[in-house]
């Protein structure tokens, strides 16, 4: 994890993210810098927040051998998940009741999906929405379904320059829930059709959540979903708890392949060696997981990976490693007609009224003001991000 | 969140079962259990032994097994153990999670 000038991190920073490893490992840890050591003991809370492990570590911490401070701080984290969970949860099987109820074709992929397949419980999983994938055919009924249960729209799609919307419950029962919804996997022009719902669901496991039979990823492509996902942070910023963040070595994700390699066979590695180059994703995959083999001591096949380091030049890891400017023009490029680039540069830049109304409702009467103002949003997010 | 606190006495409702409310959705997480009651949208947090008595009554059994499943378990003195288990289901009866349905 770095900033927008590749700053690395501090010593402290290293060595406090060394230890949430360790403790994620499932390692028994004591605390090594002293009750009183209030910088470090900030840093810890502060560097298990970012990187969403709190109610994780807390499964494996042994209260006696850790400051008071840190041992509530993540004990109220977990429980506060596990709240979450417990609301999200009622909110989303209805949703997939719907879906199932309305025949619409559907999988989870990413948290969700990862916290109900390879968590020993889903709370240990920290995620803010569920994504869901849909076929480009099913996206009207899909969102019919979700305006029927309640849910807003809470950003308006430009089939262009975005293939995903959010949803968001206001329930009194359980406050807001989101769902994610997409009808391609990335909304990158170049990525977007790498992995299409139809090849996913066909090789897909079946998962139970609360009754509810769903479909997920099988493990080969959650693996490459989840290495394209932290490969693609390298380029875009997230947010956690207000502040932009930017680098794919956040620990939730990296530990997310971390269990998924653990339970690889050797079929599963030639499956993921031959289907990452085939996508062009070879050199990228190779680079996260070795993040992970290196945060987690994973075991790993490693001709698959040398197999994979050996695929540099594929169309979405050239893309991945370029930044933003050379992205975009890529993303710009892969639009098939003049035409369909046309509208891809105008949407990026100048996106329609009513979104602009939209997403700034409290903003000026005047539309070239919040274009402005858009601008210098997204200039300051990616200078602050850390 | 609001803690459980266990108090009362036990031959009430000693043969009887006792029925979760379709309301209240539970969570564990590290031995201990988060309650959502959905009825009146407030959380509830339940220690271990909390946790492992609300397991049981999740899997349907009376409260006379769960006593003897907890004698068979832990070193407790059978009558602290009663008076501590009434109070808990007391509790969650007034906060709605549970009801007594039926004599075994």
């Amino acid at each position: 994890m770095t900033n927008m000038t590749g700053e690395k991190l501090t010593e402290s920073q290293q060595q406090i993210d060394a230890m949430l490893c360790r403790l994620l490992k499932g390692e028994s840890l004591s605390w090594p810098y002293g009750d009183s050591n209030q910088a470090q003991i900030e840093l810890f809370l502060e560097r298990s927040s970012v990187h969403g492990v709190q109610a994780s570590i807390w499964t494996s911490l042994q209260p006696g051998s850790w400051p008071q401070v840190i041992v509530e701080q993540l004990h109220k984290a977990s429980l506060e998940a596990a709240s979450w969970e417990l609301a999200h949860r009622h909110a989303l099987v209805q949703v997939l009741s719907g879906f199932a109820a309305e025949n619409i074709g559907y999988m989870l992929f990413k948290g969700t999906a990862l916290a109900y397949s390879f968590y020993a419980n889903p709370v240990l999983r920290f995620r803010c929405d569920t994504d869901m994938l849909v076929s480009g055919y099913s996206k009207t009924k899909a969102e019919k379904l979700l305006k029927g249960l309640g849910f807003e729209c809470s950003s308006p799609a430009e089939e262009l320059v975005y293939y995903q919307q959010s949803w968001r419950l206001n329930s009194s029962h359980c406050g807001t829930h989101a769902i994610d919804l997409h009808w391609k996997l990335n909304n990158s022009e170049v990525l977007a059709n790498l992995f299409s719902y139809e090849e996913l669901r066909a090789r897909g496991d079946e998962v139970t959540i609360c009754g509810v039979k769903t479909f997920v990823p099988c493990k080969v492509d959650a693996v490459l979903i989840a290495c394209l996902h932290s490969a693609g942070h390298e380029g875009i910023p997230y947010l956690v708890n207000g502040n932009s963040y930017l680098g794919g070595s956040r620990l939730v994700w990296l530990y997310d392949l971390h269990l998924l390699i653990s339970h690889f066979s050797l079929q599963d590695w030639h499956d993921l060696t031959e289907r990452a180059v085939q996508k062009g994703l070879g050199n990228t995959c190779a680079v996260i997981l070795d993040r992970v083999r290196e945060k987690f001591s994973t075991v790993m096949f490693l001709d698959g990976l040398e197999i994979l380091a050996s695929d540099k030049d594929g169309k979405a890891t050239v893309y991945l490693d370029s930044g933003p400017i050379m992205r975009m023009w890529l993303d710009i490029t892969a639009c098939g007609s003049w035409k369909a680039k046309l509208a891809f540069v105008q949407q990026l830049f100048f996106p329609s009224e009513a979104y602009m109304r939209q997403k700034y409702a409290s903003g000026s009467q005047w539309l070239f003001v919040l274009y402005i103002r858009r601008s210098i949003e997204g200039i300051y997010r990616r200078l602050h991000a850390n | 969140m609001t803690s459980l606190v266990y108090k009362g006495s036990f031959e009430q409702v000693l043969n009887r079962k006792i029925q979760i409310s379709a309301d209240a959705l539970s969570q564990e997480i590290g031995g201990e259990t988060v309650i959502l009651d959905l009825a009146s949208s407030t959380y509830f947090g339940i220690d271990e032994i909390g946790t492992l008595i609300w397991q049981m009554m999740k899997a349907g059994k009376s409260l006379q097994a769960i006593h003897a499943d907890i004698l068979s378990q832990y070193d407790v003195d059978p009558a602290i153990l009663e008076k501590d288990m009434l109070g808990f289901v007391e509790q969650l009866k007034s906060a709605g999670l549970v009801s007594v349905v039926q004599n075994q």
